[in-house]
């Protein structure tokens, strides 16, 4: 093997070793290990209400929301989608052991990530935790049904980052 | 002619070829938390629905009118009015343009009972009604709104029919304008 020979085979080894480590890489930031959303899809009926008051509030506490101890110190923040948005829908995280949680955010379309747990610590041997999602919908009667607005249907998003 | 010399080279130097690969390398070593401020996303679908609620309520379940001696004037057939406005009535209504009206379940009283619908919150009162079993519009023009308003009952009666009693149930409906 002559010299040039020996040098195309160490390129050939350095990129398949880049390769490598960027595969690497991308699975340690996949949904699995960071942070994930549980139970899937979710509605709140809202059904009733009161004569000279409100419509009466609905709660849904059946998702939840799984994250991992990372190597900084983190945090989760929440957003949502939901063009022509008629009604009003909050968040919380209840039983939260890893962090701080914020107040309720009031899910509004078009909305910035606003911080939703917050200092995450990353020290420990704890490996993940999953608090609930207790979602608030409620409706003004001024606010009208679905039948002549339509449903709200959000995408709410939660991002795990550096805090 | 001279030739400019020719540097040569050493086995270790890299060429142009070899160069991007390297740094490539070299990139990916940099720890995530440096490049990359996020560590993931997850969303999933919340929906909101609302069903159509369109609801009245009277804030008092019984009225009393009494007609008596001091309602009356000597040489006049007709007596009262007496008035009671001591109920509201209550609404919520999540459908467009609505309207509520009044009806008695009372086919023949003996004195006349009337209603009217004294400074809504929401929409426009309509005018004074005598109760009948016909549906007689009480409240109209009001869109989506919570809001109430005071009951105002006025019965009269005529000496000639005499004494007695009418018991009425007042039904209040909500309906499409």
């Amino acid at each position: 093997m002559n010299h040039r020979q020996s040098m195309n085979r160490l390129t050939a080894l350095f990129v398949g070793a880049a390769f490598l480590l960027i595969v690497v890489h991308s699975t340690g930031t996949a949904q699995v290990g960071t942070i994930q959303v549980r139970n899937g899809d979710q509605t709140l009926n809202i059904v009733a209400g009161t004569a000279g008051g409100s419509m009466t509030s609905v709660v849904n506490t059946t998702a939840q929301l799984r994250y991992w101890r990372k190597a900084a110190i983190a945090k989760v923040t929440v957003t949502t989608s939901c063009p022509g948005q008629s009604f009003s829908l909050s968040v919380v995280a209840t039983g939260v052991t890893r962090g701080v949680a914020a107040p309720a955010v009031n899910l509004v379309n078009g909305m910035l990530a606003v911080d939703f747990i917050t200092s995450i610590p990353s020290a420990g041997t704890w490996t993940s935790t999953t608090p609930t999602l207790r979602y608030t919908a409620s409706a003004t009667f001024a606010q009208g049904n679905s039948a002549e607005m339509g449903n709200d249907v959000h995408t709410v998003t939660y991002t795990l980052q550096v805090q | 002619m001279a030739h400019a010399p020719t540097r040569s080279r050493k086995p270790t130097d890299l060429n142009k070829g070899q160069i991007l690969p390297v740094l490539f390398f070299i990139l990916a070593l940099i720890p995530q938390g440096v490049v990359a401020q996020v560590y993931g996303s997850s969303f999933h679908n919340v929906t909101v629905t609302v069903a159509t609620v369109n609801i009245v309520q009277a804030s008092a379940a019984v009225v009393s009118l009494t007609i008596g001696p001091a309602d009356v004037t000597a040489g006049v057939d007709l007596m009262g009015p007496v008035t009671n406005s001591a109920t509201s009535l209550l609404w919520g209504f999540n459908s467009s343009l609505r309207k509520v009206t009044v009806r008695t379940n009372l086919a023949a009283p003996k004195f006349i009972l009337k209603v009217l619908c004294v400074t809504p919150s929401q929409g426009t009162a309509s005018p004074e009604v005598t109760l009948s079993t016909t549906a007689a519009d009480f409240l109209i023009n009001t869109g989506r709104s919570s809001g109430t308003c005071t009951i105002r009952y006025s019965g009269t009666a005529l000496a000639s029919a005499g004494t007695g009693t009418d018991s009425h149930t007042i039904t209040f409906t909500v309906a499409a304008q």
